[in-house]
């Protein structure tokens, strides 16, 4: 909607799906959450049994937009539409989600990281629709952390972080990293080598952000590469030091 | 093209059920407002950001720009018609508020910075060393213009009061301690207000045209029934109330209740001399045009009363909506005695009054002078001057130039407060004003010149949660020179904010040895200095 208000698109068919039965629905089942293409957003973040599994879904979807545009605003559209700065994306991403997509021929279901290609784009061909996202549990003892960058209150991100770490034995047994606006498509990178078997602490941390030397995210109008390369060491620093924090709360 | 079939909706607005034929691809936004006519859902950035399109759609609130009007089939909708508010947002262009002023004042209050930095001086110390003394008033400025009246160290002594500034200042001191990042601002303005037209040709080496009038003009009239009725002749346009100030004067001046009070403005055949809102005028002048019509009409009602109740007319007091005799209770008229006998009963009227209850006055400007020929002395031409400080405190996050207010403090002198609440409202309205000069706003242009942010979605303005919760204290000083003593206060915020978070946010990376010579203070401006940049 809002880039045809802008007329930058200008499509010749408009379907609207607003009333297409079976899409809308949310289950929570042993762990595993299944949310529907035309779930909206703000009823995803406000969803108590969501909440409790994935609590990042809450955290970082409350960043998408107002609630007065994830009232109308689906889980789905924003998925399909891919904006660089969906934080949707960064958390289907990052939690290793399924999105089950389909056509009148076929039904397919595409990892959530072979599903963003760039900003906009996508791996749904021109005749499939977005029906559900599917979350797998999360491991016991994992602990969330999302943190965002933005010029004002709420406004689409400059640059965003979001890092998860599951703990056994005291020490890092799983963890995955996202970050969002850092390339032209959710950027997800293998923090696992360098975490697991260790104990989350500063000098962990700085490890991991020093494999951002690298980095080249995109120049806009809003921010330089470079300055997002710097959000994104603050704001990897942060989240993973939440994820740490609050997966010793889910083990104690 | 092809012609696309229209669709038949029907919704329920406000209580009232439409069907209209509607092509298919037409927005709720529009639809509402062109084809229901309900123009108070505005739209400006048309993608879903600036919120005036909040309609609530079956009780959620959702943007109406971003749906279209065949899927509301059957809703039920709100619009901003169904409450007690009225919007617009089609605002004039032009300079505005304080225009000037806001970049001198930025200039100045970042030399004192500096200078107390260097001199190795308190910023209040150096301020307060060099604020002009209450006794110096009217205070002639090297250029000719005046300053009224003032005691501007009574209002830093309220500020300091009201902020607490040794607090912030340990605190500022523990927190560096701590590592985070926490910068006080301090600020004071002088808030200039009431031009007369020689500013304008002030402007120009030779003046094509150059006049000295700048008047303003009220009508007051009581109808038979007691109802008066004021005219204005300058149209209010530019976020000031003239009607809450015009019924306060007139409540003031008669002993009613301003809520009674109706105001009309005159169209342009019937106005008399006026010269409108801006530089902080319309407040002293159409108070000083009323306060003039008030006068002559209070005149002949106590003339007339005085004759019907045969009592001396400097015995007489405006009281409870009417007129009566001091210290004699029952001796007493309403103001619609008195104007039904004004109207219909000429022989109660004394001999040589004529009918009617209707006074109008022409307000000028009531201090300004003419510049000499050389223009070494410009004369008086904005003479009545506020005094104000404003002091505050943020955090700054180095890792994402993120600026958070922890306390935000203002204190004005603009003489007698008319209301408290309007002129709150202008120190807040300018402050976040100020705000969006000194952290967001600016265009951004490619190489070919072209403007790459010409929407709201990249031309940043702050939002209401950006802006920060402020104390306003006020101290009054009346102006020997107008009436009531009132001065102008619509631009002194916006003149103070640019200049205040320069310098807060340059003490608070004073480990960085920030020094801010140009605004906005964006935040990848932010990051970079901390990194070192
Ligand atoms: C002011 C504003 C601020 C915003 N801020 C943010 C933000 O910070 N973060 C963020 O992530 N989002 C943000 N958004 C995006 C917004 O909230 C929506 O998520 C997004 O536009 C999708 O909206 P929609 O569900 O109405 O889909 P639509 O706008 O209807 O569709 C978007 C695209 O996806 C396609 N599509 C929709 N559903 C499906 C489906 N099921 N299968 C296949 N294709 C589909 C459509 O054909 C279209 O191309 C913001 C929007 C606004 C207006
Ligand atoms: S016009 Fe709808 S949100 Fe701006």
């Amino acid at each position: 909607m809002p880039r045809m208000r802008l007329r930058v698109e200008k499509p010749a068919t408009i379907i609207d799906i607003n009333r297409v039965v079976g899409l809308d629905g949310i289950s929570v089942d042993a762990g595993a959450v299944t949310v529907g293409a035309l779930v909206r957003q703000q009823t995803l973040v406000t969803h108590d049994g969501v909440a409790a599994v994935h609590p990042l879904l809450r955290e970082a979807g409350s960043y998408a937009g107002f609630h007065t545009t994830r009232h109308r605003g689906t889980v789905g559209g924003s998925i399909a539409f891919a904006a660089p700065w969906a934080e949707l994306a960064a958390t289907t991403t990052l939690l290793g989600a399924t999105i089950t997509v389909r056509s009148t021929k076929a039904q397919r279901t595409l990892a959530a990281s072979d599903f963003f290609l760039g900003p906009n784009q996508t791996a749904l061909a021109a005749d499939e629709l977005v029906t559900e996202v599917q979350f797998p549990p999360a491991p016991a003892g994992t602990g969330f952390g999302f943190h965002e960058a933005s010029p004002r209150y709420r406004d689409y991100a400059t640059a965003a972080a979001a890092a998860s770490i599951t703990i056994a034995d005291g020490v890092c047994s799983s963890a995955a990293w996202v970050l969002l606006r850092a390339a032209p498509a959710p950027l997800s990178i293998d923090v696992a080598s360098t975490l697991v078997g260790r104990v989350v602490d500063d000098a962990a941390i700085e490890n991991v952000v020093q494999s951002l030397a690298g980095l080249d995210p995109p120049t806009d109008i809003e921010a330089s590469g470079a300055h997002r390369r710097r959000l994104a060491v603050t704001l990897t620093r942060r989240a993973l030091a939440d994820a740490w924090a609050n997966a010793q709360e889910a083990v104690a | 093209m092809s012609t696309i079939e229209h669709q038949i909706v029907t919704v329920t607005v406000n209580g009232r059920t439409y069907e209209r034929a509607v092509e298919p691809r037409k927005v709720l936004s529009d639809f509402l407002r062109e084809d229901l006519e309900l123009t108070g859902t505005h739209v400006a950035c048309e993608h879903g950001f600036c919120g005036v399109c909040n309609i609530l759609l079956d009780g959620q609130t959702v943007r109406s720009c971003l749906l279209f009007a065949v899927q509301v089939d059957g809703a039920s909708i709100e619009t901003v018609e169904s409450l007690a508010a009225v919007l617009t947002n089609k605002n004039q262009q032009g300079a505005y508020r304080g225009f000037g002023a806001e970049v001198s004042n930025w200039i100045l209050e970042r030399l004192v910075d500096h200078a107390a930095h260097d001199l190795g001086m308190d910023r209040v110390e150096i301020r307060r060393k060099n604020l002009i003394q209450a006794d110096a008033f009217s205070y002639r400025t090297p250029t000719g213009n005046i300053y009224d009246s003032g005691n501007y160290p009574g209002v830093l002594d309220k500020i300091l009061a009201d902020f607490d500034y040794d607090y912030w200042v340990k605190y500022g001191d523990d927190a560096r301690k701590e590592g985070r990042h926490v910068g006080i601002g301090v600020v004071a303005s002088q808030e200039r207000s009431v031009f007369s037209s020689t500013e304008f040709w002030l402007w120009f080496d030779e003046p094509a045209f150059s006049p000295t009038s700048s008047p303003e003009s009220a009508s007051i009239q009581i109808e038979p029934t007691g109802q008066i009725v004021v005219t204005l002749h300058s149209h209010a346009m530019r976020g000031n109330s003239p009607e809450t100030v015009v019924s306060q004067v007139i409540a003031e001046e008669f002993d009613v209740d301003p809520t009674s009070v109706v105001i009309t403005y005159a169209d342009s055949q019937h106005a008399l001399p006026g010269t409108g809102p801006g530089g902080s005028r319309y407040t002293v002048m159409v108070s000083g045009a009323v306060a003039g019509a008030a006068s002559q009409m209070k005149d002949k009602i106590k003339r007339i009363a005085a004759n019907k109740l045969e009592a001396a007319e400097g015995d007489l007091e405006f009281r409870d909506g009417g007129v009566g005799v001091k210290g004699a209770p029952d001796k007493q008229l309403s103001l619609s005695d008195i104007a039904m006998m004004a109207y219909m009963f000429k022989l109660d009227l004394p001999p040589d009054m004529e009918s009617g209850l209707a006074t109008q006055w022409t307000y000028d400007h009531p201090l300004t002078t003419l510049p000499n020929a050389d223009r070494s002395d410009l004369g008086m031409f904005y003479p009545f001057v506020g005094h104000a400080w404003h002091m505050a405190v943020v955090e700054v996050d180095p890792g994402t130039g993120g600026v958070e207010f922890l306390r935000y403090s203002a204190v004005h002198d603009v003489e007698t407060v008319v209301n408290p609440k309007t002129l709150n409202g202008q120190i807040i309205g300018g402050t976040v004003q100020g705000l969006g000069t000194a952290m967001l706003e600016e265009y951004i242009y490619d190489d070919q010149g072209r403007v790459l942010n010409e929407n709201f979605k990249h031309y940043h303005l702050p939002s209401s949660m950006d802006v920060p919760t402020m104390t306003i204290g006020h101290q009054e000083t009346p102006s020997p020179y107008t009436a009531y003593g009132i001065k102008g206060a619509g631009e002194g915020g916006r003149m103070l904010t640019p200049a205040i978070m320069s310098a807060a946010v340059e003490d608070a990376l004073s480990p960085y040895g920030v020094r801010i010579t140009s605004l906005p203070i964006s935040a990848e401006q932010i990051v970079a200095w901390a990194a070192g940049d």
